[in-house]
């Protein structure tokens, strides 16, 4: 799956160094999906939590049956009722 | 574009699968739609083309794994493969059909004459046979021509290709022995009122048109006919009339009736005859304005032996009583009777094809119209 990464179109676009956000962007879409790029590992998968490794920290995403709809080597893409994304 | 590749659902059974689907993930594999059915038994799709790198792990790390099924492109293909019988049947039957196609075989003559229709069907089944039953061989225009030429009785004949068919239609001459100057032929009548519902005239020719209203007597279809020349020839009108007739009947219920009814008082007559002649009579007078009267005779000897015959008559006055019936108690008795009697009118060539009541007011008082809708066949 070659995906075309608007991320790094917009990174260009704003002079952004790739260093400084650890290369890894989040996308919530009209909070009912949640697309994360630059994923290490999955940690937790339940209907109302899921725990994602990203390479310096972890993000919990927590809603209401949340689904793995998409998972590749760098990102995944999480689908349910998205109810909050904290990094821990 | 996910919809355009094959996938692949696999079950797997086992513990740490969060663990696995990490690894699965980072040996390039791309996991779709995961669903953990418990704690030991998840599903997820993946791209058919990596089933075998999947496999590979599968084995190394000694994973129970199912493969559910496949969708998309694979998924149809082994649809496909799994009916192999079936496609192969309907991939015959469009050969079949494509093939038969081409062929004409079977030969429809539309005529009012049997015979001719025999005839004309076998002269043309002998016309394909020659033509190889090939549809584009057979020219429908030269078999109108061959049966015009071959067949002295055709006045009009089409023919047409419609599927397998060849479908002939044939109007014959008339007929010289039915026809004659002379005018004793009487035309075809109709014998109810209504409305034409269909004409369909073998001979003759047709005086109403469908929807026309017509009397009992009316012309359907005339004697007369013109010839070529247009010398006027007399022939045996011969045809079908469908004619839709309404054939009613109606009770009237008045709401008072004078009804009579004895008041009690009573005269009697005695008569004694023998032989027929009175011997005896008394008789009283009688002052009623209206009465009726009951006669009894007896015998009065034993065994018939002396004919003595005593008759009694007995006058009961009567009495006028205004009696009011209400519709309602008699509505059902008033229909039966209307329906009894609109039903001996219909004719017996009639289907009834339809039948209703109607109740209105008039000055006599309420009436009750039964209707039957009938279709009346005359055939001539």
């Amino acid at each position: 799956m070659h995906r075309f990464n608007f991320f790094s179109e917009i990174r260009r676009e704003l002079k952004i160094d790739t260093n400084s956000i650890g290369d890894s962007q989040i996308v919530i879409m009209g909070f009912s999906a949640i697309y994360i790029e630059g994923i290490v590992a999955i940690q937790k998968c339940e209907s109302d939590n899921i725990r994602i490794k990203i390479k310096k920290t972890t993000i919990d995403v927590n809603g209401d049956k949340l689904f793995l709809k998409e998972l590749t080597k760098t990102s995944v893409l999480i689908s349910g009722k998205i109810e909050g994304v904290i990094k821990s | 574009m996910k919809s355009l590749n094959s996938f692949t659902r696999i079950k797997i059974e086992g513990l740490n699968q969060i663990k696995l689907l990490t690894f699965i993930k980072n040996n390039d594999i791309d996991v779709f739609n995961v669903q953990f059915l418990s704690k030991s038994v998840m599903e997820f799709d993946i791209n058919s083309n990596k089933l075998k790198k999947l496999k590979k792990i599968f084995k190394n790390k000694s994973i129970n794994y199912q493969i559910l099924g496949n969708t998309g492109v694979c998924g149809i293909l082994y649809l496909l493969l799994n009916n192999i019988g079936i496609i192969i049947s309907i991939l015959f039957f469009i050969i079949f059909v494509l093939i038969f196609n081409n062929f004409l075989f079977n030969i429809k003559v539309q005529c009012s004459d049997d015979v001719m229709s025999h005839n004309v069907e076998e002269y043309v089944g002998e016309y394909l046979k020659q033509s190889n039953y090939l549809k584009s061989k057979v020219d429908t225009s030269e078999i109108e021509k061959l049966i015009y030429t071959n067949f002295d009785k055709v006045s009009l004949v089409s023919a047409i290709k419609k599927g397998g068919f060849v479908v002939i239609d044939i109007k014959q001459m008339l007929d010289n022995n039915e026809t004659t100057t002379e005018e004793n032929f009487t035309p075809a009548t109709s014998s109810v009122r209504g409305y034409v519902q269909s004409i369909q005239v073998f001979q003759g020719m047709p005086q109403v048109k469908v929807g026309d209203f017509v009397d009992v007597g009316d012309v359907l279809i005339s004697q007369i006919v013109y010839d070529s020349k247009g010398n006027k020839q007399f022939v045996v009108p011969k045809g079908k009339v469908e004619i839709k007739c309404y054939i009613d009947d109606c009770v009237t219920h008045c709401p008072s009736q004078i009804i009579f009814e004895r008041t009690g008082k009573t005269a009697e007559n005695c008569n004694l005859s023998f032989l027929g002649i009175n011997i005896s009579n008394q008789q009283s007078d009688i002052t009623f304005d209206k009465f009726e009267s009951e006669t009894k005779e007896t015998i009065i000897s034993q065994n018939n032996i002396l004919p003595l015959v005593y008759s009694k008559t007995i006058f009961y006055e009567l009495k006028e009583v205004v009696l009011n019936v209400n519709f309602d108690d008699v509505k059902n008795d008033l229909l039966k009777k209307a329906k009894q009697n609109a039903y001996q009118k219909v004719p017996n060539n009639a289907i009834i094809t339809n039948e209703h009541e109607n109740i209105y007011d008039s000055h006599e008082g309420k009436v009750v119209q039964y209707v039957y809708e009938c279709l009346v066949n005359c055939s001539f």
